[in-house]
C-alpha cells in the first residue's frame, strides 16, 4: 500500500513547490543585478579587504637541508642503550682503546654521490700524549690521511678528502695509535683510548640529493638508525609476518645492526624530528615494490603486496645481497681428534704491537661433545715475540675465561719459538661455542715514563698452531645452547594472542643471522618472544618456577618479603648442609635460590624437558627489543651466551646462565666396551655422591651375592 | 550589459524529490557516520589541530593574522569536527560563532573578529566561503545528531547565501558565488575568487536545504575553474565583465597564490580529481619540483614563474594528494600531519587527510 502511494505523494510535492515556486518567480528574486541595465546606477565600488593568509621565501632563498650520512660498525655492536654499550660511555660513541686499535666502518652513500669529504668527530681520553698519537683512515683499502690526536674534552670534528668514496657500500678502516702521557705498561693501556661519534662521523649530503633507490634507502637507513630512532613501518592495516621478519632481516644485515622497528600509522601526525627512512605497507594492492620520497623528506620502501605475488624485493634492493658480512655465517668449526689449525679456526698469523694484547679465537665443538672428566686437550703453539721485552713480560693463554698457561715474553725473544706442546684439561671445553684466548702483557720500561717507541711487533702467532681436543662419546647436557644454535628466524614467534604489539616485539628477533650451526637433522627450534606481563602459556611447572619468582627476576618488582627475613634457611646447620651438598652434587644451586638475588632485563628459558627445542624469552617492561635480540644474537655465537635452561640478561648486554642441577647427561650413542670408561668418567664427573651412591649399592649387590653363594654352597664343616 | 535576474526556484521541483514533504527542516537523509571513526589514527592529528587552533571558548585562531578569527576558520573547524565526529568542539565552535559573528541583520556571518579592536567586529560584511562551510556543516550535523536548530539555521544561510551572493555570468552561462554580500560589485562587471567555492559543500547544501541555485553555483565553478585552466593555473581574483574573465583590480592578487592553493583542494575533495584545474595545479608543482620539501606557493599568472615557496607541510600535502588523485596511484607523497605551521596551511593539511581517506584509499602517505 505504502509502495503504491509514494510516488503519488512524490507528484504532489512537486507539483506543490511547482506552485510555490511560480508564486515566488512573480515576486522580487534573491539573487543580485550584477549587471544592471544602461539607465541603472554603478554598482558599488570593490572595497573588500584581502586577506594575507601566509607568506613564505622568494624562490632564491632556498634552505638547503643536509643529512650526514653515518659511519656504521661493520661488526655488530650491542645497541647503545644507556649503560647497555659496553664499549663506550656515550651512546652512538664507538670506543678504541690500547696502544694499537682499529675497527671497520661501512658507509652507504647514494647513487649519483660524488662526496669526497669524510667527517669524523672524535675525542680522546686525556691521557693520550698527543704528539705521539695517531688516527689514520683508510677508505676501500686507499690511505685517505691521518691527524694526531689533539681534541680530549668535546668531541672535535674533522675533515679528510677521499677520492676513493663511492656510491653505495664504502668500507672505512680507521686505526688509531696511542701513547700515554706518562705512564707505561698494560694498566696505561687501557687508560688511552679515542671515541669516535658515530652519528656525527660520515659523509654530509644535500637531502634532496638522496635519490629514490636502493643506495638512497640504505644510506637514509644506516642514518636513521645511527639516529637511534626506530625504523617506522606505516601500516593500515594487518601486516605480514613473513614479509616484515624477510625485510627486517635484510635490513640487519645491511646496516650491520639491530634496527629497532614500529609500527605506525599512516595518519600519525609528527611529533618528533622527521623520518629519514621508513617503509610503508599498503593493502590489497599491486603486487609492486618501490622505492619513493614521502611527503616529508623521508626515502620510503613502499611496498604494495597482493595475495599470491612474491613482491620483487631482489631487484628493488639488490644491494642488500652484497652487504652480507662475515658475522653473519657460522662459527669455524673444530672436530674433535684431529689437530686443528688456528687457522682453519679464523686465527690466522698474527701480529701485534703493544703492551697489552689481545686475541681471541672463536670456534665450535659438536653439540653432542661432552667431556666433564679428567681427559687432556692440547695445543702445538707456534708464536714469537721481540728481543728485549721487559722483564716480567707474559703472555697468558686462557680457555673460555681461564688461564691454562703463563708463558714469559722476557728471554729467548727475537725469533719464533720452537713449538710448544700444551696440555691443559678438556673439561674446560664445552658443546657449542668456545673461546680461546692469547693474553699478551708487557710492564713499562720503565712503567712511570711514556712508552718508548716500539720498533718491531712484539707478539707473532703463527695460523698453523693447533689445537686438538679428545673424541669423546656423544653425550650431552640438557642445554639451551643447542635449539638456540639451530634457531632461525622462522622459528621465532609470538604467543597465541597476535597484535600490531606483538609483531613489533619479534621483528628485532626475525634479524636474527644464520644460524651459527644450521643442523637439518635436527627438530627447528622455536623461539617464543613474549613480555613478562604476558607469558602467553609458557610451562612453569617442570622448573619449579612461579609468576612471582618471573616477575621478581624480570621486571624487577620488590623482592617478596616473606622468605627475605633470617628464616631457617640462614642457619648456620643449613649453610653447612648446602656446603656439603654442593660438594656432593656440584652444580647450581635449586632455581629458586639461583634466582633470589638476581635481576635481569629479560629472560630465556628452556621450561619443558619433554620439548627442548621449544625456547621462551621474556623481556621486562620497557625492555628494547632490538637490544635483547642483539644480545641473543651475540651471545649464541660466545662461549658465554645463554646455557642450561634458565639464562637472564643484564643491562650491559651479559647473560648468566642457570642449569638444572637434577637433569643427567644423556648417551647419544650405544653404550659399548671403547666407550665405556668415557661414559662413567663423564657420569662420576656430574655427580660424584649419586656415582659413588650407585657403585656401593653395586657393591652391597655384588656382596649379597657373593655371600648368598657362598653360604648356600659351602660343604658342612666337619 | 544585460540585466540578468534568475529565480532561485527554477528547477525546484526536481530538487524537491529529495525532499519527503516540501519545506522540510532539511531534507530527510540517512543520518550519516563521521567520515573518521573514532578509533581512525587520523584522530590524532585532528585533537592536535583542535588544542593548536582553537581557543577553549571555541574560537579558530589564525595567529598569523592578528589572532583573528573569520567566519571561515569556525566554518573550516566545524566541517572537519563533523568529520572527525567531535560534537563536543563542534558545539563550542557553533556557540561562540552565533555570540560574535551572528551580528548582520540577515542569516550571514560577520567575516572577522579581532581580539585586539573594539568593537572586535568592525566591518560586518560576510564571506561567502565561511557562511558556505558553516551552514554544510550545519546541515550534516543536523542529521549527525538530530538538531533542529542546526537545520533551521543552515536553510536561514543557505537562503541568504543565495539572494546575497549569487550571481549569474554575463553570457547566462553559470551562476557563480560572489565572495562576500557587499564590496565585490564593480562598474563593470564582479570580482570572484575561486577558492571560495566548494562543489560538494554547494550541492549537498543545496540538496539539504532546498537551494539549487547553490547546485547550480557548484555546476559554475567547475566549468569557470576549467575556462581559467585552460589559460594556466587558476588565480587568486578573477574579474568578470562583460568581456569575460580577466584580470582583478590591481590590489587584489592575480597570481596564482595562497587563496588558489584551495581550489584542487576543494576539487579532489568534491571526487573532481581529473578537473583541469587540478591537472594544471599537479603539472606546475610537479615542475616546480626542489626536492628539498618547499612547496611553490605563489605562481606568477601568464608565466608559471615561482615567486614564493614555503617549508609548511600543508601546501605539500595539497599537491601531493592532487598528484595522487589525478594519476590514480598507490600511495602519496602528504607528509605527517605538523602543528608547527600557521592555521592556514595547518587547515589545508587536515583537509587534505581527510579528503583521502573520504575518497582516495589508494592513496596513502607513504
Amino acid at each position: 500500500m505504502t509502495a503504491q502511494l509514494a510516488p503519488w505523494a512524490t507528484l504532489h510535492a512537486a507539483l506543490a513547490l511547482a506552485l510555490w515556486a511560480a508564486a515566488a518567480a512573480a515576486q522580487d528574486s534573491p539573487l543580485i543585478e550584477a549587471f544592471p541595465a544602461e539607465d541603472t546606477a554603478p554598482a558599488e565600488a570593490a572595497i573588500a579587504e584581502q586577506v594575507l593568509r601566509d607568506s613564505g621565501s622568494d624562490a632564491a632563498a632556498a634552505p638547503v637541508q643536509t643529512w650526514l650520512l653515518p659511519l656504521r660498525p661493520s661488526v655488530p655492536v650491542l645497541p647503545s642503550n644507556g649503560s647497555a654499550a659496553d664499549n663506550a660511555a656515550l651512546p652512538g660513541a664507538f670506543r678504541l682503546t690500547g696502544e694499537q686499535s682499529g675497527a671497520e666502518f661501512m658507509l652507504w652513500l647514494p647513487d649519483g654521490a660524488s662526496a669526497s669529504d669524510l667527517v669524523l668527530a672524535y675525542r680522546s681520553s686525556i691521557n693520550v700524549l698527543p704528539e705521539r698519537s695517531q688516527l689514520s683512515v683508510s677508505v676501500n683499502g686507499e690511505p685517505a690521511g691521518a691527524f694526531l690526536l689533539t681534541s680530549f674534552a668535546q668531541f672535535t670534528p674533522v675533515t679528510l678528502q677521499s677520492t676513493a668514496l663511492r656510491p653505495g657500500l664504502n668500507r672505512v678502516q680507521i686505526d688509531v695509535v696511542h701513547h700515554h702521557r706518562i705512564f707505561c705498561g698494560p694498566e696505561a693501556s687501557f687508560a688511552v683510548w679515542t671515541e669516535l661519534l658515530l652519528p656525527q662521523s660520515g659523509v654530509t649530503m644535500q637531502a634532496a640529493r638522496l635519490g629514490a633507490d636502493a643506495a638512497g634507502f640504505l644510506a637514509a637507513a644506516s642514518a636513521q638508525v645511527a639516529s637511534g630512532a626506530p625504523i617506522e613501518i606505516r601500516a593500515d592495516g594487518a601486516l605480514d609476518p613473513l614479509l616484515l621478519r624477510n625485510l627486517s632481516a635484510r635490513l640487519t644485515a645491511a646496516l650491520a645492526a639491530t634496527p629497532d622497528f614500529r609500527v605506525v600509522s599512516p595518519w600519525t601526525p609528527q611529533t618528533g624530528a622527521p623520518s629519514k627512512a621508513r617503509i610503508t605497507v599498503l593493502q590489497g594492492g599491486t603486487g609492486r615494490a618501490s622505492i619513493e620520497q614521502g611527503g616529508d623528506g623521508a626515502v620510503v620502501l613502499l611496498l604494495d603486496p597482493a595475495a599470491g605475488v612474491e613482491l620483487p624485493l631482489e631487484s628493488v634492493l639488490p644491494p642488500l645481497a652484497a652487504a652480507e658480512t662475515p658475522q653473519a655465517g657460522a662459527v669455524p668449526a673444530l672436530q674433535p681428534g684431529q689437530a686443528t689449525p688456528f687457522a682453519d679456526l679464523g686465527l690466522g698469523d698474527t701480529t701485534a704491537r703493544g703492551h697489552y694484547i689481545l686475541h681471541d679465537m672463536n670456534f665450535r665443538l659438536p653439540d653432542d661433545w661432552l667431556i666433564l672428566a679428567s681427559q687432556e686437550a692440547r695445543f702445538t703453539l707456534l708464536y714469537g715475540f721481540a728481543d728485549a721485552l721487559p722483564s716480567g713480560s707474559l703472555m697468558l693463554v686462557k680457555v673460555n675465561g681461564q688461564t691454562v698457561r703463563l708463558l714469559p715474553l722476557d728471554r729467548n725473544g727475537g725469533r719464533v719459538q720452537p713449538p710448544l706442546e700444551m696440555g691443559f684439561a678438556a673439561n674446560l671445553l664445552r658443546p657449542g661455542a668456545n673461546r680461546v684466548s692469547f693474553e699478551a702483557i708487557l710492564p713499562g720500561d720503565p712503567p712511570d715514563m711514556p712508552c718508548a717507541p716500539l720498533k718491531e711487533e712484539t707478539l707473532t702467532i703463527l695460523g698453523s698452531s693447533t689445537l686438538w681436543t679428545p673424541p669423546a662419546p656423544a653425550m650431552d647436557l640438557p642445554n639451551m645452547a643447542r635449539p638456540l644454535a639451530r634457531l632461525t628466524t622462522d622459528g621465532v614467534q609470538g604467543t597465541s594472542a597476535a597484535s600490531a604489539a606483538t609483531e613489533e616485539l619479534l621483528l628485532p628477533f626475525a634479524a636474527l643471522y644464520q644460524p651459527p650451526e644450521p643442523r637439518a637433522d635436527r627438530a627447528p627450534a622455536v623461539l617464543t618472544v613474549a613480555r613478562i606481563d604476558a607469558p602467553g602459556e609458557m610451562p612453569l611447572a617442570a622448573l619449579g618456577l612461579t609468576r612471582r619468582m618471573l616477575e621478581e627476576a624480570v621486571a624487577q618488582m620488590p623482592a617478596s618479603t616473606e622468605d627475605s627475613a633470617g628464616g631457617p634457611q640462614d642457619s648456620w646447620l643449613h649453610r653447612r648442609w648446602a656446603d656439603l651438598v654442593g660438594l656432593a652434587l656440584p652444580g647450581d644451586p635449586p632455581l629458586d635460590r639461583w634466582l633470589a638475588d638476581r635481576h635481569g632485563i629479560a629472560m630465556l628459558l628452556q621450561p619443558d624437558p619433554e620439548v627442548p627445542q621449544h625456547l621462551w624469552l621474556l623481556l621486562g617492561p620497557g625492555t628494547d627489543p632490538a637490544f635483547v635480540a642483539a644480545a641473543l644474537e651475540a651471545g649464541r655465537r660466545a662461549f658465554d651466551g645463554p646455557r642450561g635452561q634458565v639464562s637472564l640478561l643484564g643491562p650491559d648486554g651479559r647473560w648468566t646462565s642457570w642449569a638444572d642441577p637434577d637433569r643427567p647427561p644423556r648417551l647419544q650413542e650405544p653404550l659399548r666396551p671403547g666407550n665405556l670408561r668415557f661414559v662413567l668418567g663423564n657420569y662420576a664427573s656430574w655427580s660424584p655422591m649419586l656415582f659413588t651412591g650407585v657403585l656401593v649399592l653395586l657393591a652391597l649387590i655384588s656382596s649379597l651375592v657373593a655371600m648368598s653363594f657362598v653360604v648356600g654352597n659351602r660343604g658342612a664343616r666337619k | 550589459m544585460t540585466l540578468i535576474r534568475r529565480t532561485f526556484l527554477q528547477g525546484l521541483a526536481g530538487a524537491a524529490a529529495l525532499a519527503t514533504l516540501p519545506g522540510a527542516a532539511v531534507n530527510a537523509q540517512a543520518a550519516p557516520a563521521a567520515s573518521i571513526p573514532a578509533d581512525h589514527p587520523l584522530q590524532a592529528a585532528w585533537q592536535a589541530w583542535r588544542s593548536s587552533y582553537i581557543a577553549p571558548e571555541g574560537r579558530v585562531v589564525d595567529s598569523f593574522q592578528q589572532g583573528a578569527s573569520h567566519s571561515e576558520g569556525q566554518g573550516y573547524g566545524m566541517a572537519l569536527a563533523l568529520s572527525f565526529g567531535d560534537g563536543e568542539t563542534f558545539r563550542r565552535l557553533y556557540s561562540w560563532t552565533e555570540t560574535n559573528l551572528a551580528l548582520r541583520p540577515d542569516a550571514l556571518l560577520a567575516w572577522r573578529w579581532l581580539p585586539d579592536a573594539l568593537p572586535h567586529v568592525a566591518d560586518r560584511n560576510n564571506a561567502s566561503d565561511g557562511d558556505l562551510f558553516y551552514a554544510w556543516a550545519l546541515a550534516r550535523a543536523a542529521r549527525l545528531f538530530g538538531v533542529p536548530d542546526y537545520a533551521a539555521r543552515a536553510r536561514a544561510i543557505a537562503a541568504d547565501l543565495v539572494a546575497s551572493c549569487v550571481v549569474t555570468m554575463p553570457d547566462g552561462s553559470a551562476d557563480v558565488m560572489l565572495p562576500a554580500a557587499s564590496g565585490f560589485l564593480t562598474g563593470t562587471g564582479f570580482i570572484l575568487n575561486p577558492s571560495y567555492w566548494m562543489p560538494r559543500a554547494m550541492r549537498d547544501l543545496a540538496a539539504a536545504t532546498d537551494q539549487p541555485a547553490l547546485a547550480r553555483c557548484a555546476d559554475g565553478a567547475e566549468r569557470l575553474m576549467s575556462q581559467m585552466a585552460a589559460n594556466g593555473l587558476v588565480p587568486d581574483w578573477v574579474e568578470v565583465t562583460a568581456d569575460g574573465i580577466t584580470l582583478p583590480p590591481a590590489r587584489f592578487s592575480a597570481n596564482s597564490g595562497y587563496e588558489a592553493l584551495r581550489v584542487p583542494l576543494f576539487l579532489v575533495w568534491s571526487r573532481a580529481n581529473t578537473h583541469p584545474a587540478v591537472r594544471g595545479f599537479t603539472e606546475a608543482h610537479q615542475a616546480a619540483e626542489t626536492g628539498d620539501l618547499r612547496a611553490p606557493t605563489v605562481f606568477e599568472r601568464g608565466t608559471g614563474r615561482v615567486l614564493e615557496y614555503s617549508t609548511h607541510a600543508g601546501y605539500r600535502a595539497v599537491s601531493a594528494l592532487t598528484a595522487c588523485a589525478g594519476a590514480q596511484r598507490a600511495g602519496s607523497a602528504i607528509p605527517p600531519f605538523d602543528t608547527t605551521q600557521p592555521y592556514y596551511p595547518a587547515t589545508l593539511h587536515l583537509m587534505t587527510l581527510v579528503a583521502q581517506i573520504e575518497g582516495y584509499p589508494r592513496c596513502v602517505p607513504l
